[in-house]
């Protein structure tokens, strides 16, 4: 019982995880290439809360794994790392937008995404 | 360890939620920008509304007693130079993507000239571009900047206007935008 409760509670903060990672990828994508501070002339000033936006993709992925360590699961972290690139594949495409930005994002998808989904698939069938 | 079919129903709820995460920042982003192109619009970061706004952002991130040397102001951007006298150090201040005023970065000063905040009329920059708008006859669309020097032996202001004879690009006016005249 105390076993299938770290499954839920892994789960649920692997989801956390997913969703922080999301919107912090989906926000730097779409700001693009920028530089702050220094002494020399900046094309593309970083917004405002680029730092937090950061420290949300790193905290997402920490999250992620996090959530995959609790529920004590390998089959949770492949599919952690399958969702994850998924959602950054489906980000690029829609916040970079373009013939680069559909490229970019089918490659997280398609070479990372899928397979991870897969293979996390594959292996709670093993288990 | 999750059964598959637990994992299955874990990527359908993490996708729709992603999904969600990202319609909800895309539709907030999509109102920032309106709100961005509406405030680049006419005299964009030059109204007297925006520099009032810019110089009271500036005035609570300076040290008291900083003074205004510079101060350039486009549609798009605004620039200030602010020096701490106590310190013989100036610092620039703009505008980033979304707007906000921003503090960009410091250098030691070259002068001690500079105005008192409490000494700047807001209403000075749209004052004398409408002055010169006016003289000149040309649109808003006109309009590329209006710059602010404190090193002047008396304020006033450098309007630039674009897509204008070569003649009527540059203009220098009393800060109430009276005495209006081709630059220099």
């Amino acid at each position: 019982m105390a076993r299938q409760g770290r499954v839920w509670l892994g789960m649920a903060i692997t989801l956390i995880g997913l969703l922080a990672s999301t919107w912090a990828m989906y926000r730097l994508m779409h700001t693009g290439t920028c530089a702050s501070g220094g002494p020399y002339v900046i094309a593309h000033q970083c917004p405002g809360g680029t730092g937090l936006r950061i420290l949300g993709l790193m905290g997402g992925i920490a999250l992620g794994v996090a959530g995959a360590l609790v529920a004590g699961s390998a089959a949770l972290g492949a599919v952690w790392f399958g969702v994850f690139f998924t959602l950054d594949g489906i980000d690029a495409m829609v916040a970079i937008g373009g013939t680069g930005g559909i490229v970019f994002g089918a490659f997280f998808l398609v070479l990372l995404g899928l397979p991870g989904i897969v293979y996390g698939l594959v292996q709670a069938g093993a288990d | 360890m999750p059964d598959r079919a637990v994992l299955i129903g874990f990527i359908v709820v993490a996708l729709a939620a992603g999904g969600g995460v990202m319609a909800a920042t895309h539709s907030r982003l999509a109102d920032q920008e309106r709100t961005a192109a509406a405030r680049k619009s006419g005299l964009g970061a030059a109204k007297t509304a925006s520099v009032r706004r810019i110089l009271a952002d500036v005035r609570k991130g300076s040290p008291a007693g900083a003074v205004v040397q510079d101060m350039v102001f486009k549609p798009d951007d605004a620039t200030l130079i602010v020096e701490d006298r106590a310190h013989g150090e100036e610092r620039t201040w703009g505008l980033d993507d979304s707007g906000r005023t921003t503090g960009l970065g410091t250098s030691d000063a070259t002068s001690d000239d500079g105005l008192a905040f409490d000494a700047i009329d807001a209403a000075g920059p749209e004052r004398a571009i409408r002055a010169v708008l006016a003289r000149t006859g040309a649109p808003l669309s006109a309009f590329e900047e209006v710059s602010f020097s404190a090193s002047s032996t008396s304020p006033e202001y450098t309007v630039t206007l674009q897509h204008v004879p070569v003649r009527d690009r540059e203009w220098v006016t009393d800060a109430d935008g009276g005495h209006i005249h081709r630059f220099p």
